[in-house]
């Protein structure tokens, strides 16, 4: 089905919530699958394998160690990739020019790829992410491919530079998101509703009185 | 935006005044509203309105388009009427079936495109719609009053205008969804165009075409009911027709989930004030306007009701205020040097928040040559205002917290009052609701929707924080990310955080409805509970076979000669 990509980042952000994302984490989720989206990558597919295989794991144990060193490791042995890409991003302003940074073990790495984008802006300098599934570089243009977009797991470099061999993507303003995956999200969204009650119909929503006239 | 001149700089109001929810639930419509901003654009460029098809049958079932032909583009109001079964007339988001539903097509559908539209649309939220559709809404009668107009029609007479006055539209909208809502078009696909560069101008374009098709199914449903006899409306009573709006809690945290745009539209209104108090002097033919202005104002008050307790108080405080502003201006005049600026700060003094938001509003109007181009300032690019600065040191971090939130550092958040409530989201009809934090299980739940409380929650572990920069405070703490994303926006935008307990034992919801709800250009806000509000939308206003001939932005307060 054709999805809005506003559709796709208020699932995907609802999604990372209840799969256990603090609520700003959330947002960073929703924004990163939009944009993937909209160059046509299955940033909602990666997301949904994503949060089941690491549904409700506590972030402190999947969030970089120690941002200063140029490995970044986490404490469960795996990396978040919206955590360690939120985290770029809020160094780039700081911290440009860049280290080098390689990032271990990182889950989903396709994930990460959007806030290299965002890092190289914040930056103001070109950047490149690879990773044995793939390689995109960040200057005046957007350019990458990866042959492995669902990847589980991969070490990711980012380093600063160019790389004008590579193909720039078609831009789309919606996205076609099977049932499969969509229902899988959902399902995660579906822990932030509360469950319905009388109460909660008659009161929570305010409707007063008649509402014809 | 940026405050474009040194003298309006002093004149500017500090955000501390203006985004209290008290204040903000006193706000009226003005220039800047954005259904007058969309009749504007209709009547400078000469839009064209034809209605492309009329197909309702004498049960008042069947299809009608209306197309308006831009100087680029072309927008068309498809409308499916309904023979809704009375029972199942509800305003409630949980309704599944209405009187009459909508979308705006990008462009001219043909057979195809209706056939699909006719499959879904009716269906609202549990239908699917497309790129191609541009908003989403259905509208229910207001049975009193359409009975009454048909069987006044039907028999030969005009309806009578007490009854009209008395309920001031046909049919009110209950939703009216855009941006990307139910597979519609983003709003990224039209941004670009500047019929659709201020904010909501697809949905005040879809409500307008939708008072035109309303106004001519009433008149078509008496013709079929007594051909014979049957008459149509006379063209003064025509324009005494509004669109109702029936608005829930839905519309609440908009404001809180949309800084950034909140600032836009706030920062333009304050910058036209500044614009007008800054003025060294006030010529004859502006101080004639604005005296105009009150006096009509006055009779807008007058025929403004409510059965609310809360909005009755509110109306006597209008009504009392604009009285005094009248006997204020008789006796002290608008001749002083910066007379704009003297009146307002009298009004400051002498006026409830009520009055005081009226006055702003008409202070702009005798102004569209200062006023109207703040317009085009009104939207955002909200991604632009979106990334957290991970440099900024902790100390100054600290010091916005203290500048933006001061007013919730100093609540006992312990206290029961303070949290009283919770905003979610229901499981069954995924619409925002408020709970009672202590009676109902709905906590963990909570939407981000306090951002008062988040603040005092993030200071607490600031000041036991030993890093240096915002980039270590958020790994550290993710819990905070979010709340330091706003503070930062509010930072850079001053108009981006209201400044009130938004889950408080004393919150009324309806006032950011009516914040909202006063840009959009709305009048006679009546509230039906402390979070239920309905509304009227283009009362007064041009239809589109007037646009071209005579003012299409001169009808949001009653005609002096019309009393």
């Amino acid at each position: 089905m054709s999805w809005s990509l506003s559709e796709i980042e208020g699932l995907a952000r609802k999604a990372a919530r209840g799969s256990g994302f603090s609520w700003g984490m959330a947002e960073e989720a929703g924004k990163t699958v939009r944009w993937l989206a909209g160059i046509g990558l299955p940033g909602p597919e990666v997301l949904a394998d994503f949060l089941e295989a690491h549904d409700r794991t506590p972030h402190a144990r999947m969030r970089p160690c120690d941002t200063g060193l140029d490995t970044w490791t986490a404490a469960s042995g795996v990396i978040c990739p919206i955590s360690a890409g939120a985290a770029l991003c809020d160094l780039a302003q700081s911290d440009a020019p860049s280290r080098d940074i390689d990032i271990r073990n990182c889950a989903h790495p396709l994930l990460l790829v959007p806030f290299v984008r965002a890092a190289a802006e914040d930056g103001a300098q070109a950047e490149r992410v690879i990773w044995e599934g793939g390689e995109f570089a960040f200057a005046a243009d957007v350019r990458g491919q990866s042959d492995a977009p669902m990847a589980p797991l991969a070490d990711i470099r980012v380093q600063y530079g160019v790389n004008d061999a590579l193909p720039l993507p078609a831009c789309q303003l919606r996205y076609d998101l099977a049932e499969g995956p969509a229902a899988r999200l959902a399902a995660l969204a579906a822990r932030t509703y509360a469950p319905d009650t009388e109460e909660s119909r008659t009161t929570g929503a305010g409707a007063g009185g008649a509402d014809t006239d | 935006m940026q405050i474009d001149q040194p003298a309006a700089i002093a004149a500017m109001r500090q955000p501390d005044q203006v985004m209290r929810l008290e204040r903000l639930g006193s706000f009226h419509q003005s220039r800047l509203s954005f259904m007058r901003i969309l009749l504007r654009r209709l009547k400078s460029e000469g839009w064209q309105i034809e209605r492309a098809l009329f197909d309702i049958d004498a049960k008042g079932t069947g299809t009608a388009v209306y197309t308006a032909h831009g100087p680029q583009n072309s927008y068309s109001l498809v409308a499916f009427a309904n023979d809704l079964d009375p029972e199942k007339r509800s305003d409630r988001v949980i309704a599944t079936e209405w009187d009459a539903t909508f979308t705006l097509f990008d462009g001219i559908p043909d057979e195809a495109d209706l056939a699909r539209l006719r499959a879904n649309v009716p269906l609202q939220e549990a239908g699917r719609i497309s790129q191609s559709e541009l908003s989403l809404s259905r509208a229910n009668r207001s049975v009193r009053l359409w009975d009454h107009v048909v069987e006044a029609l039907a028999g030969g007479r005009q309806p009578d205008v007490a009854v009209i006055d008395s309920v001031g539209y046909l049919m009110r909208t209950t939703a009216v969804y855009g941006s990307g809502k139910f597979g519609a078009a983003d709003r990224a696909a039209t941004s670009g165009r500047p019929e659709f560069q201020a904010p909501y101008q697809i949905e005040m374009l879809s409500v307008y075409l939708t008072r035109a098709f309303v106004m001519d199914l009433v008149e078509d449903m008496a013709r079929q009911r007594a051909p014979e006899t049957a008459v149509t409306m006379e063209p003064a009573l025509r324009r005494r027709f509004g669109i109702g709006n029936s608005t829930g809690l839905g519309m609440a945290p908009y404001l809180l989930n949309h800084p950034a745009l909140l600032h836009s539209w706030i920062a333009a209104r304050e910058t036209a004030l500044s614009r007008v108090r800054a003025l060294p002097v006030a010529t004859p033919h502006h101080t004639a306007k604005f005296r105009q202005m009150v006096a009509r104002a006055v009779l807008h008050a007058d025929a403004w009701h409510s059965a609310h307790p809360a909005q009755i108080a509110k109306l006597a405080d209008l009504r009392a205020d604009l009285a005094r502003l009248a006997a204020h201006l008789d006796q002290a005049g608008l001749e002083a040097v910066r007379p704009w600026d003297a009146l307002w700060l009298w009004a400051e003094g002498a006026l409830t928040l009520e009055g005081q938001e009226q006055l702003v509003s008409l202070l702009l109007e005798p102004y569209p040559e200062m006023v109207d181009d703040l317009a085009g300032a009104m939207a955002c690019d909200e991604d632009r205002q979106w990334r957290i600065a991970g440099g900024m040191p902790c100390d100054r971090l600290a010091d916005i917290m203290r500048d933006i939130y001061g007013w919730a550092l100093s609540i006992d958040w312990t206290a029961p009052d303070a949290q009283a409530r919770v905003w979610y989201v229901s499981e069954a009809k995924l619409e925002p609701r408020l709970g009672e934090r202590r009676l109902e299980p709905v906590e963990p739940y909570e939407q981000p929707l306090s951002p008062g409380r988040d603040a005092a929650r993030l200071m607490a572990d600031l000041d036991v924080f030993t890093g240096a920069t915002v980039a270590a405070f958020v790994l550290a703490h993710p819990e905070h990310r979010h709340i330091v994303r706003r503070a930062q926006i509010a930072a850079r935008l001053p108009y981006a955080e209201i400044r009130g307990n938004t889950i408080g034992a004393g919150l009324l919801p309806i006032d950011m409805l009516r914040a909202k709800l006063s840009f959009f250009g709305a009048c006679h806000f009546d509230p039906r509970s402390d979070r239920w509000v309905r509304i009227t939308m283009f009362q007064n206003a041009p239809y589109p076979a007037d646009l071209a001939q005579g003012d299409a932005d001169d009808w949001t307060y009653p005609a002096l000669d019309a009393s």
